[in-house]
């Protein structure tokens, strides 16, 4: 199981602003109908719209920038962005022998994963743990894990061997289902 | 939809469907204005009627504008509803005698006890969504940061899967289960 960003920010926006734009036009259009002053008057904008041509560089301007909005908006919905959640290694679930053993079929299969900040999480805690090592930062996705770590020891190779393993432990044990390339860096100097 | 991710799907299709209405709407504009398509002439005005718009332009256009605002909010609102679907099951093997109904909260109740009971897990929650013939289970279960999930795994599936499809008389149910790390060790009383 992997789950992708459900893009609620470009949602939430994009549903704000149309929703602006109608409240504007159902208001002036009752205004219209009822005889008030409109908030945007049809007859100033269709005036405008008639000194207009469709060469003005204004006009090419606002069509250029509503392309560019929907290919921003398109690349937001269609690029899948950093999952969610890491889909865990396929366990042998379907031939387990407690299920098996009772005569029924093994009932369907299970698909499972794993948040991936709250692996970052634990991963960033496992390294900051490990001897030597006084901050720690991961970044965790499905192919890679890149941690660095700082330390005030010299040796950096030792610090970044220990991280490594306490690393791959703590990821042996959850088991992704594709095993992430461990990446460490050590930095020796203390941030000001 | 017993989609676990919602609202995802849905503000993919209409981030896409918006999306395409914009970059036609450019395109022609643009298109028209550097004189590639000919449906107007470039040099021709946006509006070249003088005449006043008919007499039911303005319900036409406030009634879809009132549409189109619902739907926005009906979206926004689709926003905060994250939890799959779940709705109330029906058993009516001999209607006459009688119908039981199983809301899908109560009939993971011992399932979430027996997964709270595992060591390990910090805590858990489950969503019953489908109906009886295809049903679907979601499980959100976080773990203590240093468990073994494998391990885990195997036995929520061994073992507490296997009683509730038993329990609820389902020969298949396909399942998933998101982990979650939890923060610190929690011990549990």
């Amino acid at each position: 199981m992997i789950r992708h960003p459900r893009r609620s920010i470009p949602a939430t926006v994009v549903a704000l602003v149309i929703l602006a734009g109608c409240v504007l036009v159902a208001v002036s259009c009752i205004q219209q109908l009822t005889g008030h002053l409109p908030v945007v008057s049809w007859a100033q904008l269709a005036d405008y719209g008639r000194r207009l041509h469709w060469h003005d560089a204004r006009v090419l301007t606002v069509g250029g920038i509503a392309a560019a909005l929907g290919v921003l908006l398109l690349a937001c919905a269609v690029l899948p962005g950093t999952p969610t959640v890491l889909p865990l290694a396929a366990d042998h679930d379907t031939t387990d022998p407690v299920a098996a053993g009772n005569g029924r079929a093994a009932g369907g299969s299970v698909d499972a994963g794993l948040t991936r900040r709250s692996l970052q999480r634990a991963l960033r805690h496992a390294a900051a743990e490990a001897d030597g090592v006084t901050g720690a930062s991961v970044r965790a996705n499905s192919r890679t894990v890149v941690s660095t770590v700082r330390s005030p020891r010299l040796n950096r190779a030792e610090v970044g061997d220990l991280v490594g393993q306490r690393l791959q432990r703590r990821l042996d044990l959850v088991a992704l289902a594709c095993r992430p390339r461990l990446r460490v860096h050590v930095r020796t100097k203390q941030p000001r | 939809m017993s989609n676990p991710n919602r609202p995802a799907r849905l503000n993919r299709g209409l981030l896409i469907l918006i999306a395409l209405v914009l970059i036609a709407a450019g395109a022609f504009t643009v298109g028209t204005g550097l004189g590639m398509l000919h449906v107007q002439r470039a040099a021709s005005v946006l509006v070249p009627t003088t005449a006043p718009p008919q007499p039911w332009v303005p319900y036409a256009v406030t009634a879809l504008a009132i549409l189109l605002g619902l739907l926005c909010i009906r979206w926004l609102i689709a926003q905060t509803m994250r939890r799959p679907k779940t709705g109330i099951w029906r058993w009516a093997r001999d209607p006459e005698r009688g119908v039981t109904y199983l809301a899908p909260d109560t009939a993971t109740v011992p399932l979430l006890a027996e997964l709270h009971a595992y060591p390990g897990v910090t805590a858990a929650a489950a969503w019953l969504s489908g109906n009886r013939h295809t049903p679907k289970l979601h499980l959100a279960v976080t773990a203590e940061p240093d468990a073994d999930l494998s391990a885990l795994r195997h036995q929520i599936a061994g073992h507490a899967l296997t009683r509730f499809r038993h329990a609820l008389e389902l020969g298949n149910l396909p399942t998933t289960i998101q982990f979650r790390l939890a923060a610190q060790r929690v011990r549990a009383y």
